[in-house]
């Protein structure tokens, strides 16, 4: 694979991969903060 | 974790946000990321056209589906009851427009569906041997296709199956299957992508799919393309993410399950891309991808691939079965949401789920015959109500408009983990403006090109076969506007006094 290839690939498709991986975190982080918040004290 | 599984007032609600996510990103994977992504992403300059669709996704179909979602979260009812109480009762048809569009892609997507499950009993039955040929593969095309017994038999299982899954309700029904089907969905698409990218000779495909050619940055065409692609791919402005979003938590958040949801099915699309472009060119060899890609999505599909599958180590047994339950798979999960549509606005007008859901797959299967019949109706149908997708879209930001953008911000933020900047109200602001380009654009180039017949209305592709259609349509729903409002039950925003003997 040629170096331009690769940087394309690597900024398409990792660029991709790695926003996902983190809007799935950030969902699942602020969805149990707020859970928590949720729930009644004692 | 506390499981929610009613909302406030009772209503069924989805048990948590990884399945509402997870539901919503499978309405918008469907067959189009499989078959048409690869496609439009070699015809438009590889990287360039991908630029193009990340803007279009970002100034289009977030900020729609937050609208959307905004819409079915806060009526609790389906497109047209939701278009009823966030408008007013004069814009009932909009919303009616709306459901009535997706239920017409609903008809031939069954069709499609079925298909890809035909495809899928072909390749488990080790129909894609070694050593068959493109000759072979579009015999099994055309002897299918050529069979009406055949695609109407397995438009039957598809509506059938689909039917059984939405006639159980969220619970114990779609979101039961969604949650285990769209992570393998990912989960398969990942391996087929891996096995494709260590073909050797798979760097040319990738090459074709993400070195972009800026030049074709200037080309209208280029953008008027990716928009297309967005529409059909997110599904932002068919209703479905509204539809899903009434049986949202009523605490969940709006930009944040957008972005989310969007990204999702574009990381869907590239994995089929990777999966389809780098099989084609590592086994087959540039002349054979071009030569493909402009098979349409059938010829690439079932029957390019189909060859290549014959050649690929370990692809008649495994690979071969793993893609078309991709295919399948995807289908199903968007004609899932479809259903689920017509289904919710039947049960807004009073109507038992238990009876609605096998009346409109009857429906739907009967409606989808001539598609199952004649891939001439299916093209145009497709091409029809497709484009109808972008009016749904507009009709969706003017209801923002109509209800105030304000208020409808600071609504959404009042329950968001992410605040909703003013920026969405600057981008539905100028959803009209994006409609003109993107439509204006349609229309010139049908007027223009002295090749297609654009004022026939009985051409398959005319301009005047889109616009009789529609105009139809809106005659009729606004001939029955005000029943259609009153027939509808309140939700929790109606200003419409509630009639006895309505069921939910």
């Amino acid at each position: 694979m040629d170096a331009e290839t690769f940087i394309w690939t690597l900024v398409f498709f990792g660029g991709t991969v790695l926003i996902v991986a983190f809007l799935f975190y950030w969902s699942w982080k602020k969805d149990r903060e707020k859970s928590r918040g949720d729930e009644p004290e004692g | 974790m506390t499981q929610q599984n009613t909302s406030g007032s009772g209503r069924v609600v989805f048990a948590s946000r990884f399945t509402f996510v997870a539901a919503a990103i499978g309405m918008a994977v469907g067959t189009g990321n499989i078959w048409r992504f690869p496609r439009d992403v070699h015809a438009w300059g590889g990287g360039a056209f991908l630029l193009a669709v990340v803007v279009a996704n970002l100034v289009w179909a977030i900020p729609l589906l937050m609208a959307e979602s905004f819409m079915g979260s806060k009526s609790r009812l389906g497109t047209a009851g939701a278009f009823r109480d966030i408008m007013g009762r004069r814009f009932t048809w909009m919303g009616g427009f709306m459901g009535m569009a997706t239920i017409a892609i609903m008809f031939y997507y069954s069709v499609v569906c079925g298909w890809a499950i035909r495809y899928l009993v072909y390749a488990v039955t080790g129909e894609f041997s070694a050593g068959i040929t493109v000759g072979e593969t579009t015999s099994i095309w055309e002897g299918f296709t050529d069979s009406p017994a055949q695609t109407v038999l397995f438009h039957a299982i598809a509506i059938t199956l689909v039917g059984l899954i939405v006639f159980r309700g969220l619970k114990g029904g779609f979101e039961a299957v969604l949650k285990i089907v769209v992570p393998a969905l990912f989960v398969i698409l990942a391996v087929l992508a891996v096995r494709a990218m260590t073909l050797p000779g798979s760097a040319e495909g990738l090459r074709y799919l993400f070195v972009p050619d800026w030049s074709l940055l200037g080309d209208a065409e280029l953008w008027l393309q990716a928009f297309a692609q967005m529409a059909f791919s997110t599904g932002a402005g068919w209703g479905l993410y509204l539809t899903y979003c009434v049986y949202m938590r009523r605490r969940e958040d709006f930009a944040l399950n957008a972005t989310t949801i969007v990204a999702g099915n574009h990381l869907a699309s590239l994995l089929a891309g990777i999966a389809v472009v780098c099989t084609i060119f590592a086994l087959g060899g540039a002349s054979f991808a071009d030569e493909a890609t402009g098979a349409g999505n059938e010829g690439l599909t079932f029957v390019y691939l189909a060859v290549l599958f014959g050649e690929m180590p370990g692809g008649t047994w495994f690979f071969a079965p793993l893609f078309f339950l991709v295919l399948a798979l995807a289908g199903i999960s968007s004609l899932i949401a479809m259903v689920e549509l017509a289904a919710r606005n039947v049960v807004d007008m009073g109507v038992r789920r238990k009876v609605a859901v096998p009346a409109i797959a009857a429906v739907a299967f009967l409606a989808g015959l001539p598609a199952a019949f004649n891939l001439d109706y299916l093209s145009n149908q497709d091409n029809v109500w497709g484009i109808a997708l972008l009016i749904s879209g507009l009709f969706a930001a003017v209801a923002m408009m109509k209800y105030g953008l304000e208020q409808a911000r600071r609504d959404m933020d009042a329950d968001s983990d992410f605040g909703v900047g003013g920026w969405w109200t600057i981008l539905i602001r100028l959803f009209p403006v994006m409609f003109a380009f993107l439509f204006g654009w349609f229309i010139y180039q049908s007027v223009s090109d002295p090749g297609k017949a654009w004022w026939d209305p009985t051409d398959t592709f005319s301009l005047a076969t889109m616009v009789v259609q529609w105009g139809a349509l809106v005659a009729i729903l606004l001939v029955v506007n005000n029943r259609l409002a009153n027939r509808i039950n309140p939700g929790p925003i109606s200003t419409v006094p509630a009639e006895p003997g309505r069921h939910d």
